[in-house]
């Protein structure tokens, strides 16, 4: 998910109907400038170089994020076709991994990595991360911890103040406080790596 | 063989720096026709109480801002892939 907002200007995506390197090719309404779905990445036109901003968003069922958010609009209609519509990523979930960042500052979490743990929290442009893989739906949550630290007890997640949370969500389990979310996107590993040959992968592997 | 490994980096270094513009000149693929995908502008959505039709244990992306919840069943999103939405007063594109 990405904001539609750049430089000031709010723009209209179409489907350009093209594939390339497996990813589909988006246009803008007003310019049509070429911009690629999985980066955000304007390649070809007035705004070649730009760049979409990835917005937090997340993968739940659909009864899941009715109880969180109950006052939720949906969309409805028609659905697809078994193919487009179809969730690949419970298929072959070792390809994948979840990605922070874009442009010159990425990092990859391998789905092998974030599966093993309830959690993870590490360093990711300057700050505090902590990323939460939801293993049933394949739909990872990235916050910005500040200064709260977490751990496992009695199997929740609790900080150093005892306060008890749902990293699904961000928010704790009181419902008084909400941490800040950070968009971190699904990504076929090999595809991520054509695209940032020079991003990170966690865990930083060790010199030689 | 010194020319060899030369030549080999040179291709390797210009493949590397290739211009993304050139490589989608060189790569591109039109599989559907432009907006072949009937895709989505600021669509009109459905309360929780009224929407049918949506199984408890479908995905859905979901996205919040100020309170604004909006839910977009990845089974629905298969047909347009592309939804131009605003959400709590932000512009926001959902794809597929």
């Amino acid at each position: 998910m990405y904001s539609r907002k750049i430089k000031d200007e709010t723009l209209s995506f179409g489907h350009e109907g093209v594939l390339f390197k497996k990813s589909f090719i988006m246009y803008d309404k007003k310019t049509r400038t070429l911009w690629l779905h999985t980066t955000g990445r304007a390649i070809k036109g007035k705004r070649k170089g730009d760049q979409l901003t990835f917005f937090p968003s997340r993968v739940m069922t659909w009864a899941d994020w009715k109880k969180q958010y109950p006052k939720t609009k949906v969309l409805t209609g028609p659905k697809g076709s078994r193919f487009m519509g179809h969730f690949g990523l419970r298929d072959k979930p070792r390809a994948y991994g979840w990605v922070l960042g874009q442009g010159d500052t990425t990092k990859m979490y391998p789905y092998g990595v974030l599966q093993r743990a309830p959690f993870l929290q590490d360093q990711f442009g300057g700050r505090a991360v902590v990323i939460h893989l939801d293993k049933e739906m394949m739909s990872a949550t990235a916050f910005a911890a500040g200064k709260r630290r977490f751990m496992l007890k009695n199997k929740q997640v609790i900080d150093q103040d005892g306060l008890v949370w749902f990293l699904a969500t961000g928010r704790s389990a009181d419902g008084k406080h909400a941490l800040d979310p950070i968009a971190i996107t699904p990504w076929l590993q090999q595809r991520w790596r054509g695209f940032y040959p020079k991003g990170d992968v966690y865990p930083a592997k060790p010199l030689r | 063989m010194r020319i060899r490994c030369l030549l080999l980096f040179l291709v390797v270094s210009s493949v590397a720096n290739a211009d993304i513009e050139e490589e989608y000149d060189r790569l591109a693929r039109q599989v559907v026709p432009r907006d072949g995908f009937p895709v989505l502008f600021d669509p009109v959505l459905t309360p929780v109480d009224k929407a049918k039709g949506i199984g408890e244990k479908e995905p859905v992306i979901g996205v919040v801002v100020d309170g604004d919840a909006q839910a977009f069943p990845i089974s629905i999103m298969g047909r347009h892939e592309l939804a131009n939405i605003v959400c709590g007063k932000k512009p926001l594109t959902v794809s597929w």
